[in-house]
């Protein structure tokens, strides 16, 4: 995973094209560390990720569910989400949920508009 | 095209067979001209058999899973099989679409972390359902192809 900071948002980035039973441990770890280490505003890059099954959308609900619970105004947001993955999030009715947006400016900057 | 088919992929059992085993049988659905096989989701309904019966049942070291893959009649069968289980599956299959968010604004702490695996395959395959077959437990989807004739 690739993290980095924006404005006071952290952008984190998977490096491989799939958001699998093989690495959602990874991103449920990466993303639950950056939560306990204090990040409150979160996105999710994912322009190179063509494939998310439910380990993956598991360890994403994981992650927003535990911030959520540590403050109600955080949130994970999703970025350069690809048709193939918001085909998923829709069958699972997850795109309710996740606010997605088509760049990291226009993500980083939902943040900024919405204090 | 013969009008039956049938193949089979033997992977160890565990979690790094699963995108071996899911490119087999999405490959041989595509070669096979199953329309569905086209869609995204059908890989990723693959992906959540095989899965399923990796973490729905407790391992003893790499107890094989055997993909099975069947078309004859334009009804094409997935079969996962687990020498590992020792029962049925219990697989409570959904009749429906995800409801957690139907009733409006719902908590994020009502979002289910688990459970999308089903609600997943029952999105390309309109049967799912527990199988036991030469002793070895396991699921099996199933789908009506496109008729070409029809689409002609």
């Amino acid at each position: 995973m690739n993290v980095t900071k924006d404005r006071g948002v952290t952008v984190v980035m998977p490096e491989g094209p799939r958001l699998d039973a093989e690495v959602a441990g990874s991103l449920r770890s990466t993303l639950l560390q950056l939560i306990a280490d204090g990040d409150r505003r979160l996105v999710l890059d994912l322009p190179a990720v063509t494939f998310i099954d439910s380990s993956g959308l598991g360890a994403l609900v994981s992650a927003l569910k535990r911030l959520k619970q540590l403050d109600p105004a955080g949130d994970i947001r999703l970025a350069h989400v690809q048709p193939s993955v918001r085909a998923v999030l829709e069958v699972i009715r997850l795109n309710r949920v996740f606010s997605q947006f088509p760049s990291i400016e226009a993500a980083v900057h939902s943040f900024a508009a919405a204090r | 095209m013969s009008n039956r088919f049938a193949a089979t992929l033997t992977v160890p059992g565990r979690i790094e067979s699963v995108r071996t085993a899911a490119a087999f049988l999405v490959e041989t659905a595509r070669s096979l001209k199953i329309d569905a096989a086209g869609n995204h989701l059908f890989e990723v309904a693959i992906v959540e058999a095989i899965t399923n019966a990796l973490q729905h049942t407790p391992r003893d070291g790499d107890a094989p899973l055997h993909c099975e893959i069947e078309f004859a009649d334009r009804r094409l069968v997935i079969r996962v099989l687990d020498e590992a289980a020792r029962a049925p599956l219990a697989l409570a299959v959904p009749s429906g679409a995800v409801t957690w968010s139907s009733g409006g604004e719902s908590s994020v702490q009502d979002v289910p972390e688990s459970g999308y695996g089903l609600y997943l395959m029952r999105a390309i395959f309109p049967e799912v359902r527990a199988v036991t077959r030469d002793g070895r437990h396991g699921v099996e989807l199933a789908l009506l192809a496109a008729d070409p004739a029809a689409e002609s």
